[in-house]
């Protein structure tokens, strides 16, 4: 038979397959490994959480121990990036501020898609009455603009961490919820779900076995996005005063209390916490679209 | 012979909502309507009609893709209408569905090994290292190589890939395929091929079909018994040979004038249809096929025809008979 023999060919021509859970895995980090630009991604997203974790040791100053003495003085020596209008070491500021950017951003987007997704996924699979009323309450977050209803929650609730990353959280679900919705709507219709019905595996193992393993692409890129989004939201409210209270630093704080000083020529104040988040949202950036393409099989195949 | 499925009146209306939330359902789209036929132990029964005609919503109301509006389907002795969906599991066992598309229905993330062996963990046909030697002698049957077992779905040709498609609705020994034009989504050499396999299949396990097909070119090898299909409803039922010899309802005639004849010489007596099928939402009144029949009569616009027997093998539901 022909398709015999054509398979026999194919087969001898990579016999060493690897067995199938840890060939799948093996794919998946081969084909993210050859995308350069994802491992750039990669790197720069681990290096910030390493510099995260291990800020209190690699900070050459306390980040919030004042010397008038060195005040508003350029990078040097002593102080790599320069210090601000109290003599605190810009280093040591963007080093911490690392740390409470990037959690705010990365619990506050953990908690949207874990609710993002189940509310996302029941409203696509079920449908009707459910997705209404699912629906209808994250189109009701999503009206207003992010900003603003993080504000008002923020007034209500009182300015601190955990209430921004609450607020965070809130406004990024119904985002997480739509994406899912709608990539559920287009792989329940696929005929793998029903075949999948006709062996009649049960609806919960088809939802999160078929239909969400093929969601995860999209989900995966919308969430990485929205942690770069997450920073940038914490930053706009620790500028408004509703966010993270000075002198705790972070990112967003720094680069505003530089705001003033960079007419009058002091850019190092504003400049590095600027680096520091562009860093931060290009590596994030690379890193969601190398997801996206590494778990995918079929652009898996192609790269191959 | 003895009756694996019998079903009988069935009715699927699909409602049609007009308007916003609040307004009622209003028109029904009668995509099967009153459609009763037998598939016997062993047997090929095909399906045929043109697009719209309701043979694939038949096929998925079998094997419950979809709810049945009305009428009784009974697979062995057991009518499976009065279960629930707990109950019905176990039936699945009997009564799998080849589809039409290889190219949507394989999970692209899922090894064709775990595609195969899915079904088989689900109802416990096999454990272990068991699962794996069935996976591996299923998809020899099909005439796959085992050692692709570990390969992804987009690694394989349609061909290749309704092939394992074929394979997973074999894993659990059923009696019964429904098979929704399994071949009309690929090429002509590989049509043959795959008709060949369910062929072989059929003998090898004892296995009965309902082939759903567009074209009775495909249907002609395979089915012993032919149902031709027109807008939600039966018209003819008959055996094969005299199916193609002599085609009884003008519908058939136009669908057998339609085989192509492998010879450029050949004089033809083409009966040709004109015009669209009519719209399930308003069928032509009387019998639906009238506004396209060229011999229907006044009798034909008003009356809705049943489908009467004409002989031992065959009925038809048209006036003339």
């Amino acid at each position: 038979m022909t398709t015999q023999d054509h398979a026999i060919a194919v087969v001898a021509a990579d016999t060493q397959e690897p067995p199938p859970p840890r060939g799948q895995l093996r794919l998946f980090v081969d084909a993210f490994a050859s995308n350069k630009l994802a491992v750039a991604g990669l790197v720069v997203f681990v290096l910030a959480i390493l510099v995260a974790l291990t800020a209190d040791v690699i900070s050459p100053y306390d980040p919030n121990a004042q010397d008038l003495a060195v005040r508003l003085m350029g990078p040097s020596a002593e102080h790599w990036l320069g210090t601000d209008q109290y003599g605190r070491d810009l280093l040591s500021r963007v080093i911490h501020g690392t740390q409470i950017s990037l959690m705010v951003g990365i619990v506050s987007i953990t908690i949207a898609t874990l609710c993002g997704v189940t509310a996302g996924a029941l409203s696509g699979y079920l449908g009707g009455f459910v997705d209404d009323i699912i629906m209808r309450c994250m189109d009701v977050l999503l009206a207003f603009p992010a900003l603003i209803l993080a504000i008002g929650i923020l007034a209500v609730l009182g300015p601190s961490i955990l209430n921004v990353v609450i607020v965070i959280a809130v406004v990024s679900t119904p985002q997480i919820a739509r994406i899912t919705r709608s990539a559920v709507l287009t792989q329940k219709e696929e005929e793998y779900v029903q075949a999948a019905i006709v062996i009649g595996l049960p609806m919960h193992v088809r939802l999160f076995k078929h239909v969400l393993l093929n969601c995860l692409a999209p989900i995966t890129v919308q969430a990485t996005l929205l942690v770069a989004n997450a920073i940038i939201v914490e930053t706009s409210l620790s500028f408004l005063g509703l966010g993270v209270r000075p002198p705790t630093p972070t990112w967003g704080t720094i680069l505003f209390e530089g705001k003033d000083y960079i007419l009058l020529g002091m850019w190092w104040m504003s400049v590095f916490p600027g680096i520091a988040i562009i860093l931060a949202m290009l590596g994030l950036n690379l890193l969601g679209d190398g997801l996206r393409d590494a778990l995918d099989p079929r652009i898996r195949g192609a790269d191959a | 012979m003895e009756k694996l499925l019998e079903v009988a009146g069935l009715k699927k209306y699909f409602p049609i909502r007009k308007g916003s939330l609040f307004s009622r359902e209003t028109k029904y789209v009668r995509a099967v309507d009153d459609v009763s036929f037998d598939i016997h132990k062993g047997e090929v029964l095909g399906l045929v009609g043109e697009s719209g005609s309701g043979k694939t919503t038949t096929g998925r109301l079998l094997v419950r893709l979809l709810k049945a509006t009305e009428g009784d389907i009974v697979f062995e002795g057991k009518d499976t209408q009065a279960m629930t969906d707990a109950q019905f599991r176990p039936l699945r066992r009997d009564m799998q569905f080849i589809f039409q598309d290889p190219y949507s229905s394989l999970n692209p993330r899922l090894t064709v090994a775990h595609a195969i062996a899915e079904p088989i963990r689900l109802h416990g046909v096999a454990t272990g290292k068991e699962v794996e030697e069935r996976v591996g002698d299923l998809m020899n049957t099909v005439g796959l190589n085992p050692r692709m077992a570990s390969r992804y779905p987009h690694e394989f040709s349609g061909g290749q890939r309704q092939r394992i498609g074929i394979a997973r609705a074999l894993a659990l020994n059923p009696k019964l395929i429904i098979a929704d034009e399994p071949v009309s989504a690929l090429d002509v050499s590989i049509q043959a091929q795959v008709l060949n396999l369910l062929h072989r299949l059929r003998d090898e396990f004892g296995l009965s079909y309902l082939f759903i097909a567009h074209d009775l070119n495909v249907v002609q090898h395979l089915c012993e018994r032919i149902a031709v299909m027109y807008l939600g409803k039966l018209v003819e039922v008959a055996d094969r040979e005299s199916l193609y010899a002599e085609p009884l309802h003008p519908y058939t005639q136009a669908l057998t004038s339609a085989i192509p004849v492998p010879n450029p010489r050949a004089k033809r007596d083409r009966v040709l249809l004109k015009g669209e099928i009519p719209s399930p939402v308003n069928p032509p009144s009387g019998c639906h096929f009238h506004p396209r029949c060229q011999f229907a009569t006044e009798q034909c616009r008003q009356v809705v025809p049943t489908l009467k027997k004409v002989n031992a093998t065959r009925s038809v539901a048209c006036h003339l008979y």
